[in-house]
């Protein structure tokens, strides 16, 4: 909060003296979601300053992206904490972006960023499976795609105008962050018990690689050009899992008879992929495809001990799951969008392989649909079919699917400003994250102002 | 008498059949000096101001920054309102189109099921803002002359793709500009009309305002252009993806 503080008194001075030299832009962004249940809880609740700072020399371009926040509600437990501001009112302030870009550094036809950056790779819209160099920002789950920025330096050099190679070096693992409030086991998988045991405490420990050259480093490449009429790109990533895998999971007993607790040890696996992506046009249709060939560089064993467990007679006694198998495996989408004469939008994607998906026999597929129309003079934008269905096991798909529905109508009728009202809906059986909402159907409200 | 009708009938016939060529030909060529018009300079820099005017008259502010070079290329970036700032659209020959969002920090290729679609909710369409030789995109006859104008009706060429059926334009015969356009939807309905108002800088001419106005919706924009700059040797490299996403 002091440095969020500090932040402010330092650049609203130097927007008033400066406004001609850095450019300023940004948002207010306000996001509120109610559960649809009997209590009608919210679920959501989100103020953020967004603030985009430009500085362009001649050759060189700074920017920083701070967001400035207040996220959730109040969690107070005793009368003390109602001394505290920061406890009433929890702010935080996140650097997303902060890096300098030289144009044509040491040759012409090369350019350099450093710094905290967004390195966007594919084609798709906002699910790339080769997106991979940024980790996840899951904190709002449904912000689809949305990355946090990372520690990195890029170098890339044109060939041609259309042409390019593009290394990039992150020298600094980043794992994601996982979503907050209501939905945030969405990405955790439960350990099943032996039978007979309850879960009386959980515990885990997170084993981050170390931070040197070689083991939190990822390091990528990707070629992009343009041929037959068709934007290509191949890339290359020797990155690591920024979602954590359970490597070991101990089971101690608990004070209670049949009671027990689980320590478990979670790590992020390295692997190396392969991606390419292209998008083009078929007649008037635009379309695109990308797919990411993932490597696991290790299989993942999750070895679970009961040894404290079952003492008698006193040895190991251990069993092994395979999480993870070291095969290679492919997530893809293929997606297209068409603009109707009368100006209905239709966006579709298949998609093989959600962002937490990991391994051949656990990617499921979505078909994910969006179709909107602007009325009165684009003032008001209706999305009226939004949402995807989900199959996880084609076998059954009665029991194995989820269907997720989110209409949204927009006011943009004045300039920099939009308000947003919308509805998130699901239905569903089986495994997959989706019909794990089924009841949490929420309203939406949003305002952003832009400035 | 019998003679006389004779006479008139083949002097017609001769007419039409030696005019309807000659017309032809008058309208390509007329379209040529067009292009020599419109596209003289190497290149041009400018920004635009564009109102826009709902059919009740409220008014919206756009403003972008534009760089041309060429007959085929042609970058479009907005500066304001905030809302849009940062966007920016490219145009590049053999129906290439980009478009840049800020949020989403890469270009995205659209396809040519946009040209009809709004401009950034303006009355102009992606069509609209394609750069294009009406030489090579148009064929076109003379339909008649009023005073100081050609009136020319031109249709796409096959291999072009328009959404207009057919365009009808006023050309100045002394400068060749054109001054005024109607565009016919394809069920033959006039969609949208444009009028021209031109300014000649260091032997140029250019439009210094056009307004749109779309005939169904009612609704106008008119855009005033400023700051105009020629032959400024923009480099190929301000119309490239790389150019288009950061700088």
């Amino acid at each position: 909060m002091k440095r969020a503080v500090l932040l402010l008194i330092i650049l609203f001075p130097l927007s008033a003296w400066a406004q001609d030299q850095v450019v300023i832009r940004g948002e207010l962004n306000s996001n509120q979601r109610l559960l649809l249940n009997d209590h009608n809880d919210w679920v959501w609740n989100e103020n953020r300053l967004d603030l985009g700072l430009e500085k362009r020399f001649d050759k060189v371009r700074f920017y920083g992206n701070i967001w400035l926040r207040h996220l959730g509600a109040p969690a107070l437990t005793s009368s003390q904490n109602l001394y505290s501001p920061d406890q009433i009112n929890p702010l935080n302030l996140d650097i997303r972006e902060a890096y300098a870009e030289v144009r044509g550094f040491l040759f012409e036809d090369l350019d350099m960023k450093v710094g905290r950056q967004r390195i966007v790779w594919g084609t798709s819209d906002m699910l790339s499976p080769t997106d991979m160099l940024n980790p996840y920002d899951l904190e709002d789950v449904f912000d689809f795609g949305r990355k946090n920025g990372s520690d990195a330096l890029s170098l890339q050099g044109y060939f041609t105008p259309q042409w390019s190679l593009q290394g990039v070096y992150l020298p600094w693992f980043r794992p994601a962050n996982l979503p907050l409030g209501a939905f945030s086991g969405v990405f955790s998988s439960a350990i099943a018990l032996p039978e007979g045991l309850t879960l009386n405490e959980y515990s885990d420990k997170l084993r981050m690689p170390g931070n040197n050259l070689k083991d939190g480093a990822s390091l990528g490449f990707r070629l992009k050009g343009f041929a037959v009429n068709t934007d290509i790109s191949f890339s290359y990533l020797y990155g690591r899992e920024v979602l954590p895998l359970v490597s070991r999971v101990t089971l101690t007993p608990a004070g209670m008879q049949g009671e027990t607790n689980v320590e478990a040890e979670l790590f992020f696996p390295r692997y190396h992929m392969l991606g390419a992506d292209l998008a083009g046009s078929i007649g008037q249709v635009g379309v695109w495809a990308e797919a990411g060939l993932f490597f696991p560089q290790k299989e993942v064993i999750m070895t679970t001990d009961m040894s404290l467990l079952y003492s008698q007679p006193p040895g190991t006694v251990t069993s092994d799951s395979l999480l993870l198998e070291k095969a290679p495996y492919i997530r893809y989408v293929i997606g297209a969008d068409f603009t109707f004469k009368n100006g209905i939008y239709l966006n579709a994607q298949f998609m093989h392989g959600f962002l937490h998906e990991r391994g051949k026999e656990n990617l499921n597929d979505y078909l994910i649909i969006g179709c909107e129309r602007g009325i009165w003079g684009e003032k008001l934008l209706l999305r009226p079919l939004a949402g995807g269905v989900v199959i996880s096991d084609w076998q059954k798909p009665e029991s194995n699917y989820a269907i997720f529905y989110t209409p949204e109508i927009a006011y943009k009728g004045i300039d920099n400003l939009e308000l947003g009202l919308g509805a998130y809906l699901f239905n569903g059986k089986g495994e997959n994250i989706f019909a794990g909402f089924r009841d949490k159907d929420m309203l939406s409200a949003r305002v952003k102002v832009h400035f | 008498m019998k003679t006389t009708i004779h006479f008139f009938l083949t002097a017609l016939f001769l007419i039409a059949a030696g005019t309807a060529p000659l017309l032809a030909q008058d309208a390509a060529t007329i379209l040529t000096k067009v292009d020599q018009v419109l596209f003289q300079p190497k290149d041009q820099t400018n920004t635009v101001r564009m109102i826009l005017t709902d059919r009740n008259g409220n008014e919206r502010i756009r403003e972008a920054s534009i760089w041309q070079k060429g007959s085929n290329k042609r970058l479009f970036r907005f500066t304001r309102p905030a809302s849009e700032a940062g966007i920016a659209f490219l145009s590049l020959p053999d129906d290439l189109m980009y478009l840049y969002m800020p949020a989403f920090g890469k270009a995205r290729r659209i396809a040519s099921h946009v040209k009809n679609q709004s401009f950034a909710g303006t009355d102009f369409s992606y069509e609209d803002m394609e750069t294009k030789e009406y030489a090579k995109t148009y064929s076109g006859k003379v339909l008649r002359e009023e005073g100081n104008l050609y009136i020319l009706e031109l249709v796409a060429l096959p291999d072009v793709r328009s959404d207009y059926s057919k365009m009808i334009v006023a050309v100045n015969k002394e400068n060749y500009t054109p001054q005024r356009s109607e565009s016919y939807d394809r069920g033959g309905n006039l969609a949208k009309t444009a009028v021209y108002t031109w300014q000649q800088q260091a032997n140029y001419w250019f439009p210094k305002e056009i307004f749109m106005k779309d005939e169904k919706k009612g609704s106008s924009t008119r855009m005033i252009m400023s700051d105009v700059k020629f032959d400024s040797n923009i480099s190929d490299q301000v119309f490239t993806e790389r150019n288009l996403t950061s700088f």
